[in-house]
């Protein structure tokens, strides 16, 4: 079991680091990922790639998280601070080897957050993760064609917000 | 300065382009490690775990109960329903001497 941890614990945290925007979030989230591979590791068939099937996890894993984020967003009675658009990171605690690319990161997550959360995820991992349609149809079960449609009204919706955003 | 041709989506794409080079943090091994050994490993079901599962005395009780009453009802009704029938067989019985 650890050797599956200490090999695929950096692919699942770069993927799930499109999600995160913290870094204590990107532990609970990782930690999330690998405990549900371990009580998932039964249903795991041998046919399929186990990156494949861990990967598919933790996008899962990442959806989950934006849906209890708006869930907490929508029910929460003041907003949570964490979604303030200029939260910086804590950069001495979590130092970015690239600070210009961590900041067009966080601008970016920012701006998403107003998405709603599949919208949200469709465009994180086609924008950031650089997925194409199909397959992030494939990873949730959607048909493509809804992806396609759903990915169309959500980047409708992120150019509105482009042309609102002051920068 | 931005260059009148500069759109909003074009900031975009050039914020994208720099936010992929953005790098996850170190994930803290040690404290993922501990937490994946703390979940107990789930057994694989075969079919001997159904079969204890289907017949584990909280089941065959109440499953055992329901079969006799079942039952029960069950033999009540065909005795109550040849009961005319017995006579008949007894006189038939003494007739032949049981001899048929």
């Amino acid at each position: 079991m650890d050797q599956l941890v200490v090999r695929h614990h950096a692919a699942v945290a770069r993927l799930l680091w499109r999600f995160a925007r913290t870094k204590p979030e990107l532990d609970d989230l990782v930690q999330d990922t690998f405990l549900r591979m371990v009580r998932g590791l039964p249903g795991w068939r041998a046919e399929q790639p186990f990156a494949h099937w861990l990967l598919r996890i933790a996008t899962n894993i990442g959806r989950d998280h934006f849906r209890r984020e708006a869930v907490r967003k929508r029910w929460a009675a003041e907003p949570v601070p964490r979604e303030d658009d200029d939260a910086p990171l804590p950069e001495a605690v979590d130092p970015a080897p690239d600070p210009a690319a961590r900041a067009a990161a966080n601008e970016i997550k920012a701006l998403l957050t107003k998405l709603p959360p599949d919208d949200r995820t469709i465009l994180t991992l086609f924008h950031l993760e650089g997925w194409g349609l199909a397959q992030i149809a494939a990873q949730f079960g959607w048909t493509v064609t809804a992806t396609k449609l759903r990915a169309w009204r959500a980047r409708r919706q992120l150019r509105a917000l482009l042309s609102q955003s002051p920068s | 300065m931005t260059s009148p041709r500069n759109t909003p989506e074009d900031d975009w794409l050039k914020r994208l382009e720099l936010a992929r080079r953005d790098q996850a943090p170190e994930v803290d091994l040690p404290a993922l490690l501990r937490a994946v050994r703390r979940e107990p490993l789930p057994r694989r079901q075969g079919w001997l775990d159904e079969f204890v599962a289907l017949f584990n005395p909280r089941r065959a009780i109440p499953a055992c109960a329901v079969a006799a009453c079942l039952f029960a009802l069950t033999a009540t009704w065909l005795a109550y329903d040849w009961w005319e029938a017995l006579p008949w067989a007894a006189q038939w019985e003494l007739t032949t001497g049981g001899e048929s």
